[in-house]
């Protein structure tokens, strides 16, 4: 039996693995390196891993005379494809004009303008003068959650944010019902998104082509505060963002423009321009020591991480009898904004009540968490405002500050500026357990730590597993991202198949550098690069880059405890680093 | 104590780069990787990635065969085409020697290349075992900034700068200009600059790329000199109605009796369009013999070549990509004019095109801490006379010369410091047509320039009458300048620019005027009253600089030909020199 099939392509012959769709043969001749060789056939729908069959319509080509979808249509020997022919074109064009009719094109007030994947459409077809949406017909806006809003206005029915929140995240917040174009997509509750048992992660946000599911924006507040001579605005930037902010000033994938960031946050005009790090090193710190204890005073075991608020959610949700699995630990941005507060504060002498806070995450669920209670160590919330890596991208935008002139090798501002290496690759899946074992390994061995590469623990799997020999105790640890992968590997933990010492579980797929609030990447991007990946990259070149790589030997830190938190797990670190969580 | 701040927003890096099409960013990216730790900024008047002449190209890269003999064939070649013997050769050495590497840096860029299913890149002979051409990304831009992000080079976009900085001694030590939104000063500061502006490229002819000269004015101001301006006029044969170029077009041109001009005036078929076909016209006209059109139904061999089979598929992907451009223009103009049908009525347009900096085998001026790599030195060293790929493989090879060369420099050289007094001169200068009310515009200059220079009688067929009537037509332009009124940034660069227009056409004639003989095709010198090459008196560069009293100032050097290789048919040795080219 032979493998392989001809085909013709636009009158090029190709030699194609059998039984793949016509979709996936044009992905294939967009590997080859002769550019006449590459044939592109537009998507709408599709996006891999979360949606295969594109029913938008556009994606249609002419197989044999006929035209046929060639997300649907598999490659047959002697097949003749055309993917350009009058007809071919004039089916998309209708197709177009069929989801022009339900979409909202209100384009100039749109987040997603530039990065929509509708307008870019359209823009390569050449639509003019449609005409706007009656307004009998139009819905509101669901605002009740304080992260997403939900624009059905805008909603092109491909189905993207439903299969994303339920096959990749396990929760199913929204749901679908009726057919094609006619179909409603709806929150699971009909009191809205806030209603449902949303997590917050934001996957719909990210994998969404056009503007019906944004962040909640919140760069107006930013700017209030920035403008009130009162104020004192200090920002913070998560690790995961300096990998990928370049990607909404045109840069390549996975390219990491920490310092350049620095730059551009301070001609904003915050006060202070702190670095995440120096928070994970801090979390490192506190949960190391938390896992310490745990393993030798026979604590609750497995000991799961908590950076991820999206996760505490679900968990909340979904596990509310592993909530003393939960380590106590605070988020990096919240230990880093009760830090701020208290610390910071009493060093700069400024009152803890004119301090605003302003995060810049990779992530929406961040927006939620500073609301939640025991999230204000120091008697004031740990952080005033979270705007995504996207919002931050607009402010810039806005303000006409070029990143791509901003100089790389500026820094951030002291003492919360220093992080490590650890610190830096919170932003990957994995990341969280590698560095809390450079720290355990030293804490509970006593001698230092010679390869600090934890490669056991890296890379994109949903699932990774390890068992680390620390000085002759055996660590078994597992990571999960993605709340499916969480949910399945939590099953495994409860039914007793599966024993851990730790594990790391991270909402989105790959980590925090594929979170919701991240530049979106369009559907041919997705499909020929791995983006989160090489986010990540990024992150562990920028590891590898770094002079210090575990947290504990952070100076700042050093510092931090020595003059005001005392030890790791001191009453003080208590009350300003650790939280509580209660079941939904 | 007045502070830089107050004059503008102060931007600092170790080199500065003015220009961010082809050969600004492949300066920066070659210095960077010399030295990753050098801060290199590059700024351009449009958005860095998406503007340059690059962009508008025609997707090919020349680069010296890898053939043993490739660059001493292609200097043969290259010092008889176009303006034979006004090459530096020894420049044209070393840089045929780096054009060897272009395609493979462009693929180590990132650049997408002509290439074979293994990546290798398939250059295709141009001039056999001489200059090879590799087909190139027409995003050849975007690529080379994003690879230019990835290595940390500073990118600042819409930023227009006019006038350069000097410390105390005379090195270039900054630039001072104006953001194209805002209208806000910008002021740069650096250790090394490098002038990647693009030269003077005034245009009549569509299709072809606009340049005002504002990088020639600005290095002309720090004394930078300048070489073989009076070669600077190129013609073509356009559509009367639309003066875009009939590409290949000009062996077909015909009289109202539809006599074929080529064959009655000059007997074979000529590669390039010559200043004796321009005089056939001219003469043909004069007669009565127009409207003089083009016949299309015929095609010559210089087209059949463009359009025809015999070549290898990628080259004719290439051509057919251009003979798709023509298409489209042919569309445009049956269009917006109705049908030109396959016997348009011809004429000839101008476009002058002074890109003159004189540099060394480093791309280095003969200012301190001055670099011009790009367009803007090809006149002034290697070689004129543009055809296919040429634009990209210099931009390129340029820029790997200049970032090579200006690396240690940076490395090396100290902080000078900005002269507030001058910044506040300079600033005022540039800002001064914002503040006169009621002025001239300056598109009165412009009209003049096409109206009174893009005259046959001017550009190409000159005459000391006619140099002398252009001489009055600047000095009535010139006139001008003083009373030009500005409101917004782009009215305000125009204005700027008119003056640095203005002063490269007075070096084109001035030039031109000295040198009593004809030489060149395509970007030809030709005199009427000097119609023979005269490689007995003028196997000499005219030079021109600044003079310490601000006047123009005309010189004249010896092409050192008993250094050079490659020398005219009879050239002796002039007395006072010896034998100096040892192979």
């Amino acid at each position: 039996m032979m493998n392989t099939v001809n085909i013709k392509i636009n009158g090029y012959d190709y030699t194609m693995k059998k039984g793949i769709t016509i979709l996936d043969a044009s992905f294939e001749t967009l590997k080859m390196k002769r550019e006449y060789l590459q044939h592109q056939i537009p998507t709408l729908y599709y996006l891999k891993g979360v949606v295969d069959i594109d029913e938008s319509g556009v994606c249609v080509v002419e197989a044999d005379g006929e035209i046929v979808n060639a997300s649907v249509t598999r490659i047959k020997e002697g097949m003749v494809i055309e993917t350009k022919t009058p007809a071919v074109m004039a089916a998309r064009k209708e197709a177009l004009a069929k989801i022009l009719a339900i979409h909202n094109k209100s384009c100039i007030y749109c987040a997603r303008s530039t990065s929509c994947e509708l307008q870019n459409l359209l823009h390569e077809y050449g639509f003019t003068n449609e005409p706007e949406l009656p307004m009998s017909k139009i819905e509101l806006l669901d605002t009740s959650s304080k992260v997403l809003v939900r624009d059905n206005n805008k909603c092109i029915r491909c189905k993207r944010c439903i299969n994303v929140c339920a096959k990749m995240q396990a929760v199913s917040a929204i749901a679908c019902t009726g057919n094609g174009l006619d179909a409603v997509i709806a929150p699971s509750s009909l009191k809205g998104l806030a209603a449902a048992s949303c997590v917050n992660c934001g996957q719909c946000v990210a994998v969404c082509p056009v503007g019906a599911l944004t962040e909640k924006d919140q760069t107006e507040e930013v700017r209030k505060a920035l403008a009130d001579p009162e104020k004192y605005v200090v920002v913070q930037v998560a690790p995961a963002v300096r990998a990928a902010l370049g990607e909404a000033f045109e840069f390549p994938i996975g390219v990491d423009v920490e310092g350049r960031i620095a730059e551009a946050l301070k001609r904003l005009g915050f006060d202070k321009v702190f670095d995440t790090k120096f928070g994970a090193d801090l979390t490192i710190m506190e949960e190391a020591h938390e896992l310490v204890e745990r393993i030798q005073n026979d604590g609750v075991l497995p000991m799961l991480t908590s950076c991820c608020p999206g996760w505490i959610k679900y968990a909340e949700h979904f596990y509310p009898d592993m909530l003393d699995n939960l380590s106590s630990c605070k988020s990096p941005h919240q230990m880093q904004g009760a830090v701020i507060k208290s610390y910071v504060a009493q060093k700069e002498g400024i009152a803890k009540e004119n301090i605003v806070t302003v995060s810049v995450m990779p992530c929406t669920a961040k927006k939620f968490e500073i609301t939640r209670d025991d999230e204000n160590g120091a008697g004031v919330p740990d952080v005033d405002i979270s705007i995504t890596t996207n919002e931050l991208a607009k402010m810039l935008k806005d303000a006409e500050i070029q990143l791509e002139a901003m100089n790389p090798k500026s820094v951030f501002d002291n003492p919360l500026g220093i992080g490590t290496g650890a610190g830096v690759i919170f932003g990957a899946t994995g990341g969280v357990m590698e560095a809390a074992l450079r720290t355990a390994a030293e804490t509970i061995s006593g001698k230092p730590l010679e390869n600090v590469d934890f490669k056991a623990v890296r890379g994109m799997n949903g699932i990774k597993e390890a068992s680390v020999d620390i000085d002759g105790t055996e660590i078994k640890v597992a990571i999960a991202s993605g709340l499916a992968n969480a949910n399945a590997l939590l099953t495994r933990i409860k039914s007793g198949e599966a024993d851990y010492q730790f594990v790391e579980i991270m909402a989105c797929p790959g980590g925090c550098v594929n979170g919701g609030g991240q530049p979106h990447q369009d559907a041919k991007t997705r499909r020929l690069v791995d983006v989160p990946a090489e986010r990540a990259a990024a992150l562990y070149r920028n590891d590898a880059g770094s002079s210090i790589r575990k947290s504990h030997e952070n100076p700042y830190i050093k510092a931090v405890y020595e003059e005001y938190l005392g030890e790791p797990g001191s009453e003080k670190a208590h009350e300003l680093l650790h939280t509580t969580y209660a079941a939904r | 104590m007045a502070d830089i701040k107050d004059y503008g927003e102060l931007y600092t890096a170790d080199i500065l780069v003015v220009g961010g099409g082809m050969s600004g960013l492949v300066t920066a990216i070659r210095a960077k990787e010399n030295d990753p730790d050098l801060d290199i900024l590059v700024i351009d008047k449009g958005i860095i990635g998406w503007n340059g002449q690059a962009t508008k190209a025609g997707n090919g890269i020349r680069a010296t065969s890898k053939h043993p003999d490739g660059v001493k064939n292609a200097l043969g070649y290259l010092v008889h085409a176009h303006t034979p013997f006004m090459n530096d050769q020894e420049f044209l050495q070393r840089y045929l020697e780096v054009h060897r590497d272009n395609i493979d840096y462009m693929k180590h860029c990132g650049v997408i290349t002509s290439c074979n299913e293994n990546d290798e890149a398939t250059p295709l002979p141009f001039i056999p075992d001489a200059l090879d051409m590799g087909g190139v990304s027409i995003n050849v831009c975007a690529q080379l900034r994003s690879f230019a992000l990835k290595l940390g080079i500073r990118l600042l976009s819409r930023v227009n700068v006019f006038e350069l900085l000097t410390s105390k001694s005379g090195k270039v030590i900054g630039a001072i200009g104006f953001d194209m939104d805002h209208m806000e000063c910008k002021i740069f500061h650096a250790k090394a600059v490098a002038m990647a502006t693009q030269g003077c490229h005034f245009k009549k002819i569509g299709l072809e790329f606009m340049g005002y000269g504002t990088g020639v004015g600005a290095m002309y101001r720090v004394g930078a000199v300048m070489r073989n301006v009076e070669f600077s006029t190129q013609v073509d044969v356009v559509f009367k109605k639309t003066n875009t170029p009939i590409y290949g077009g000009f062996n077909m041109i015909c009289n109202k009796h539809g006599e074929n001009l080529t064959q009655k005036y000059i007997g074979h078929i000529e590669w390039e369009v010559t200043p004796a076909l321009v005089d056939a016209m001219v003469k043909e006209v004069a007669m009565g013999n127009g409207p003089l059109w083009v016949n299309l139904e015929e095609p010559d061999e210089v087209r059949q070549m463009i359009g025809g089979t015999d070549m290898d598929e990628s080259t004719q992907r290439m051509f057919r990509d251009k003979m798709a451009w023509e298409h489209l223009v042919f569309r445009k103009t049956a269009q917006n004019i109705g049908d030109v049908g396959t016997k348009p009525e011809t004429t000839i347009k101008t476009v002058i095109q002074v890109e003159p900096i004189k540099v060394d085998t480093d791309i280095k001026t003969d200012v301190e801490g001055l670099w011009a790599p790009g367009k803007i030195s090809t006149q002034g060293n290697a070689y004129f006379g543009w055809t296919r790929g040429d634009g990209l493989g210099n931009a390129s090879t340029t820029g790997m010369m200049a970032g090579d060369s200006i690396a240690p420099y940076a490395a090396k050289a100290e902080w000078d410091e900005i002269n507030l007094d001058q910044v506040a001169a300079l600033k005022e200068k540039i800002y001064a047509p914002l503040n006169r009310p009621n002025g001239r515009k300056p598109k009165e200059i412009y009209d003049m320039i096409e109206r009174y220079i893009f005259d046959v009688n001017k550009c190409v067929l000159k005459s000391e009458d006619e140099i002398q009537k252009v001489y009055a037509d600047i000095e009535e332009m010139k006139k001008i300048v003083p009373h030009l009124t500005a409101d917004d940034p782009h009215s305000l660069a125009k204005c700027l620019e008119a003056a640095d227009t203005i002063l490269c056409l007075e070096m084109i004639f001035r030039s031109a005027d000295m040198r009593k003989e004809t030489r060149g095709i395509m970007y030809p010198h030709y005199r009427k009253d000097y119609p023979e090459t005269d490689n007995k008196n003028w196997l000499k560069w005219i030079n021109i600089k600044q003079g310490d009293n601000g006047e123009m100032e005309l010189f004249t050097e010896d092409i050192p030909m008993w250094r050079y290789p490659v020398r005219p048919e009879g050239y002796e040795i002039p007395e006072g020199h010896v034998e100096e080219f040892y192979v």
